[in-house]
C-alpha cells in the first residue's frame, strides 16, 4: 500500500520543513497493529500481580504469604525483605535543589517494596508471580497484611501543620525542601510601595494522568552475560536505561531497555517505577521473564500523579497598572515519596513560567515541598510550567477587576516589546524571540473582542451567563540535555535516523524524516527511525519538557552536515576531483561550475557495491553525532475562551476558544495542531471536571473512569488556531516546542472566563475543577 | 481445582475460528489476545467504560453493534460472528491489505490519532455509527450531535477529539444516503 506515491525528485519540497506531512506512523496505528509493551510475549513467561497497600498510612507488622504461595500455579512471592540487601535502590530523586537558609534537600530513601511502614493507598508491599496473570492476581489478593494504622494526612497545607502524621522520622515536619529564589526585600519594597497589590488563594488541581495504556513491563535476564532487559513503555530509553541500572545497582552496560508503541505518557512513564525492580529481581531469580500489565483501578492509585499545589498569589501594580513585582507562597504536595522530578514542579518551574511575556521587573517564589499520604507526585504536561503561568494569569484578571481596567489593556501594557529583545528577566531566563504585542492582538482580533458585547447580550437573553477569558503564556522548555544524531544508510537503501527522544504518541518519524529530507535531499519514504532500544544509543535525552523536535531536530541537522562533510571526500574520489571543489545542493555532491554529480543514495549505494575504498577516505557515510545540549526555547501565545454557563445547573459550554501560537519554525503544521487540541482539552478537563477526590482516611474516591471525569467529545468546543511564529535561535530548527503549551493556555483562559462570567453574582476566584455543583454553590453563596 | 473450559467456535474478520477449549469465565479480550493474538481490541480500563477493546458485532440481519471485548465474556460470542480492528481493511488472497476501510482512511487523512491506543474503539464505533446511518438516516441539522453522542462514549486522553469528529462528518457527509435532505 503506497499512500503516498510522489516521485522521488519531488521528495525535498513535497516533504520538507513545514510540510504538513500525514504520518508514517498512522497505517500501522490505524490497523490495530501498533505494538505496545502488553501486546509483546516473551517465551516461558511467568506472571505477575502487585500486592498493595489499603491503607493511606500504617506500619507493616507482618505480611503472611502461605496461603497464597499454596495456590495454583503460584511459583514465588517477593516482598520488601527479599529485595532488601540485593543492593538495589533506591528509586532516586534527581533534583537537587537547596533550601533557603543553603542546607540540602531532604530525600526519605525509597526502596521498591516498602518494609516498615506503607505511605499511600496504592503502595506496593508484595509481589506474586504465577504461571498466569489470573493465578498470580488470585494469589496476590491470598496475601494477608497485618498493618496497623496511622492517621494519614492528604494535603500539603495539612502535612506542614503543627501535630500532623508524620511520614518520615527523618522528614521533621513532612517538610522536604524550603524553596527560595528572588530578591525578598526588593520584593517587599516594590509592594509596600504599590499603587496596588492583586491578591489570590490559588490551587492547582491534582490530576491522574490517564494515558489510555496502562503501564506495562516485561523483564527478563541473560545469566551468562549477567544483563538485565525490561520492555517497558518509556519516554526515551537511554536515560531511563542509566536509571534502572542504577535501581538494580549494576553498571548501564548490563541494562537493556526496549521500548515498543507507547500509548500516551504526558510525563508519568519517564521515571523508574518500584514494579520494574522487582520484576527485574523476579527475572534473575526465576530464570525467565516476567510480565507484569496494570489493571485501570491499579493506575488510579500507583501512577505518579500531576500538579497538587496551592499557591498565595501576589502581583503588585503601580497607578498605571505597570507590573512591578509578582510573589508566589506556596506549598507543593509531593505525595508519600519523592518522584524523580517531584520536587521541580512547584519551585523552579514555578518561577520560570510565572513571568510570561510580561515586563515584571522582581518575582519572588517561596515553596515548601511537603510529602503526605497520597501517591507520589510526577510529571503531568507542562510539570509546573502551565502551574505557574495559570497562578500569574488569574492574578491579572483578578488585577484588572479591581483596578477597573480592561483585562486585555492590563496585559498590553505589560507586554514586552519586540525592540526590548532579548530580554532579561529576574529569573535568570533571556528571551531571544518573538512579537508578543502583535500576536496578542491577532489573538483579540480572532476571538472578535470588541464585538463580545453583543453576544454577551444574546447569551444573557437566553437566560445564560457569560465569560470570556485571557490565557497568555509563555513557557520555558526543558533543561539543556544533549541528544544523538545518528544517521546510517542501510544494505537495503534506507536511511535510519537513530535519536534517542521517544514517540509516545506526537508523532517523530515523520518530522524527523522531514528535517533530514530537507537536509540531505534523501527520499522521505527511505527514511527509518531507531528511537526504542538501548543498545543502538550512544546518548539520549529522552522525551519531555517538549524539546524533541529541537533535540532531535538540532542533532539530525547537525548529523547531516557531517554526512556531507564525508560525501564531498567520497564524491571527490569517484568524480576524480578535490574535495574542495564539490558543492551539495539538492541531493547532489557536484563539482561545482559542471554537471558531473553524483546524488547522495546513489553515493551510498556506490559505497556499499563498490570495489574497497583507500584507506584515508571514510569507508561509510554513516555517522553518529551527538549534539550538544541546546539551552531552553521561549513557546508563547496566547488563548482566549468564551464560556456560557447554565446558572440553574452550573453547567460550563465553552462557546468558542481560539489560539495564537509562537512555536518557531513549525517542522509539521498538522502534527503541531495536533499538540494543541490535546493539551488544551487536557487542560479543559483539569479546569472543568477532572478531581482527585481523598476522604480523610486517604482512600482515593474517584478511582475508576466511572468516578474521575475524563474529557468527552461532547465536552469540547472546536478551536480556531493561528500559528505566527518567530524562529527562535537557541536551536538549529528555530522551534520552540509545542507539546505541553496546550495545557498552559487553555487552564487560564477557561478559568478566567467562568470567573468571568459568575463575577455578576460577586465571585471573585473558584478553584479547579469548576464542576456544576462547584459553580452552583458559588452562584448561590450569597443566597 | 481445575478451570472449567466450554468449546467455543465463532466467526471473526470473515474465518472461522475453533472449536478450542476456552475457560468458562473468560473474557472475549483475553481470548482475542491469549488465544489469537489479536492485540487490536485494546485494555484501557476493564470496565466497560473507555471503549478502547470494542468490536464490530455483525448481526444475523446484516446491522452492526459495537461489543465491549473487556466486560464481555468470550462464550457470549459463540456462533456469532466478529470483526476486529485487524478485520477492517481489505486484505488480498496472501492476507496482505490492500485497502483501508473508509474510517480508517479519514482517520488518516483528519491526522484523527496520536498515540493510536484507542483508535481501535474509534474505528469500530465509527464503522457502527454509518452501518446505523445507513439503515437510518439522520437529518443533516442534528447530525452533528449524533455524531458527538457516538464518539463520547470512547475516551481518547491525547487527541481533543475534534479530528475524530472532523473526519467521521466527513466521511458521512460524502458517503451518499446516510444524511437526509
Amino acid at each position: 500500500m503506497n499512500m503516498r506515491a510522489a516521485p522521488a525528485e519531488l521528495s525535498s519540497a513535497s516533504f520538507g520543513i513545514g510540510q504538513p506531512v500525514p504520518r508514517n506512523e498512522d497505517p500501522i496505528l490505524v490497523r490495530g497493529e501498533g505494538r505496545y509493551t502488553d501486546d509483546l510475549s516473551l517465551d516461558g513467561q511467568l506472571y505477575a500481580a502487585f500486592v498493595r497497600s489499603p491503607h493511606a498510612h500504617g506500619v507493616i507488622e507482618g505480611i503472611d504469604t502461605s496461603a497464597a504461595k499454596a495456590m495454583k500455579g503460584v511459583i514465588a512471592i517477593y516482598t520488601g525483605a527479599d529485595i532488601d540487601g540485593q543492593g538495589y535502590g533506591p528509586l532516586r530523586c534527581q533534583i537537587d535543589l537547596p533550601n533557603r537558609d543553603g542546607t540540602p534537600i531532604r530525600k526519605p530513601i525509597r526502596m521498591a517494596l516498602a518494609t516498615d511502614k506503607v505511605r499511600f493507598v496504592g503502595d506496593p508491599v508484595a509481589m506474586v508471580v504465577a504461571r498466569t496473570a489470573v493465578e498470580a492476581r488470585d494469589a496476590a489478593e491470598a496475601v494477608a497484611l497485618d498493618i496497623a494504622v496511622l492517621p494519614a494526612v492528604i494535603s500539603g497545607e495539612d502535612a506542614l501543620a503543627a501535630g500532623a502524621p508524620q511520614l518520615y522520622d527523618e522528614v521533621p515536619g513532612n517538610l522536604i525542601l524550603d524553596y527560595h529564589s528572588g530578591d525578598a526585600e526588593k520584593v517587599a519594597a516594590a509592594f509596600a510601595g504599590a499603587a496596588h497589590v492583586a491578591r489570590l488563594r490559588i490551587v492547582n488541581n491534582r490530576i491522574v494522568v490517564n494515558p489510555i495504556e496502562p503501564r506495562s513491563a516485561i523483564a527478563s535476564y541473560d545469566r551468562k552475560a549477567g544483563r538485565y532487559t525490561l520492555h517497558a513503555p518509556s519516554q526515551g530509553v537511554f536515560g531511563l536505561r542509566n536509571n534502572l541500572a542504577a535501581a538494580m545497582g549494576v553498571p548501564a552496560g548490563l541494562m537493556r531497555l526496549v521500548t515498543g508503541h507507547v500509548g500516551g505518557s504526558f510525563g508519568m512513564k519517564a521515571s523508574v517505577f518500584p514494579e520494574h525492580v522487582v520484576l527485574l529481581h523476579a527475572a534473575r531469580l526465576l530464570k525467565k521473564p516476567v510480565k507484569w500489565t496494570d489493571q485501570r483501578s491499579e493506575s488510579f492509585v500507583a501512577d505518579h500523579h500531576g500538579r497538587d499545589m496551592v499557591f498565595e498569589a501576589e502581583l503588585a501594580l503601580d497607578a498605571r497598572g505597570r507590573f512591578l513585582a509578582t510573589r508566589f507562597t506556596g506549598i507543593g504536595n509531593m505525595g508519600g515519596y519523592l518522584s524523580p522530578v517531584g520536587p521541580m514542579m512547584a519551585t523552579l518551574n514555578i518561577g520560570k513560567n510565572s513571568v510570561g511575556m510580561y515586563r515584571t521587573p522582581l518575582v519572588e517564589v517561596q515553596a515548601k515541598c511537603a510529602v503526605t499520604n497520597t501517591p507520589p507526585i510526577g510529571a503531568y504536561r507542562g510539570a509546573g510550567r502551565p502551574e505557574g503561568n495559570y497562578f500569574m494569569e488569574r492574578l491579572i484578571d483578578a488585577a484588572a477587576r479591581e483596578t477597573g481596567i480592561d483585562s486585555a489593556e492590563l496585559r498590553r501594557r505589560n507586554l514586552i516589546k519586540p525592540g526590548q529583545l532579548p530580554w532579561a528577566t529576574p529569573i535568570g531566563t533571556v528571551y531571544d524571540s518573538g512579537d508578543f504585542p502583535a500576536l496578542f492582538a491577532q489573538a483579540l482580533e480572532a476571538a472578535d473582542w470588541k464585538g463580545y458585547a453583543a453576544r454577551l447580550r444574546r447569551s444573557r437573553k437566553a437566560g445564560k451567563l457569560r465569560g470570556r477569558g485571557i490565557g497568555c503564556y509563555l513557557e520555558v522548555t526543558a533543561p539543556p540535555s544533549n541528544e544523538m544524531g545518528g544517521l546510517h544508510f542501510e544494505p537495503d537503501g534506507s536511511v535510519t535516523i537513530v535519536t534517542g527522544t521517544l514517540d509516545y504518541g506526537q508523532g517523530h518519524w515523520t518530522p524527523f524524516a522531514q528535517i533530514l529530507s530537507s537536509q540531505l535531499g534523501v527520499p522521505f519514504d527511505k527514511i527509518r527511525l531507531v528511537q526504542g532500544d538501548s543498545d543502538r544509543l550512544i546518548a539520549g535525552g529522552g522525551t519531555g519538557g517538549s524539546k524533541s523536535v529541537m533535540a532531535s531536530g538540532s542533532a539530525i541537522i547537525e548529523a547531516s552536515e557531517l554526512v556531507i562533510e564525508k560525501g564531498k571526500l567520497l564524491a571527490a574520489h569517484f568524480l576524480e576531483a578535490a574535495a574542495a571543489d564539490i558543492e551539495f545542493t539538492g541531493g547532489r555532491f557536484r563539482i561545482a561550475g559542471t554537471d558531473r554529480a553524483i546524488g547522495i543514495m546513489a553515493l551510498a549505494e556506490r559505497l556499499r557495491t563498490g570495489a574497497p575504498l583507500p584507506s584515508d577516505l571514510p569507508q561509510t557515510l554513516d555517522v553518529d553525532h551527538v549534539f550538544k545540549a541546546a539551552p531552553s526555547a521561549y513557546p508563547n501565545g496566547c488563548h482566549i475562551a468564551e464560556v456560557e454557563i447554565d446558572p440553574e445547573t452550573g453547567q460550563v459550554e465553552i462557546a468558542s476558544y481560539v489560539m495564537v501560537n509562537d512555536f518557531g519554525t513549525v517542522v509539521n503544521p498538522m502534527i503541531v495542531e495536533g499538540q494543541l487540541h490535546g493539551g488544551v482539552v487536557q487542560g479543559i478537563g483539569q479546569a472543568l471536571y477532572e478531581m482527585t477526590a481523598y476522604d480523610e482516611a486517604g482512600q482515593l474516591m474517584t478511582g475508576s473512569f466511572m468516578d474521575y471525569a475524563m474529557p468527552r467529545a461532547a465536552d469540547v468546543p472546536f478551536f480556531s488556531f493561528a500559528s505566527r511564529g518567530v524562529p527562535t535561535s537557541t536551536n538549529r530548527v528555530g522551534a520552540k516546542g509545542c507539546g505541553e503549551a496546550g495545557c498552559a493556555g487553555s487552564l487560564p483562559s477557561v478559568m478566567n472566563a467562568v470567573v468571568d462570567a459568575l463575577a455578576p453574582h460577586g465571585v471573585r476566584h473558584l478553584d479547579m475543577p469548576a464542576t456544576p455543583l462547584a459553580i452552583w454553590k458559588s452562584i448561590h453563596a450569597r443566597d | 481445582m481445575t478451570i472449567a473450559t466450554k468449546t467455543l467456535s465463532l466467526t471473526i474478520n470473515d474465518k472461522a475460528v475453533g472449536p478450542i477449549d476456552v475457560p468458562e469465565t473468560m473474557l472475549m479480550q483475553d481470548f482475542l489476545y491469549e488465544y489469537l493474538n489479536l492485540t487490536g481490541s485494546r485494555m484501557g480500563c476493564g470496565q466497560g467504560i473507555c471503549h478502547a477493546c470494542t468490536v464490530v458485532l455483525e448481526k444475523a440481519d446484516g446491522s452492526l453493534e459495537e461489543m465491549r471485548t473487556c466486560i464481555t465474556g468470550a462464550h457470549w460470542f459463540a456462533g456469532r460472528k466478529i470483526r476486529t480492528v485487524e478485520g477492517h481493511a481489505r486484505r488480498d488472497a496472501n492476507g496482505a491489505i490492500t485497502e483501508l476501510s473508509p474510517v480508517q482512511l479519514a482517520f488518516i487523512e483528519h491526522f484523527s490519532f496520536q498515540c493510536g491506543y484507542c483508535t481501535p474503539g474509534f474505528v469500530t464505533g465509527a464503522t457502527v455509527l454509518l452501518d446505523q446511518l445507513k439503515r437510518n438516516p439522520v437529518r443533516r441539522e442534528a447530525l452533528e450531535q449524533v455524531i458527538s453522542a457516538a464518539l463520547d462514549r470512547h475516551i481518547c486522553r491525547c487527541t481533543g477529539y475534534v479530528r475524530y469528529f472532523e473526519a467521521v462528518r466527513d466521511l458521512v457527509l460524502r458517503t451518499p444516503g446516510l444524511v437526509r435532505t
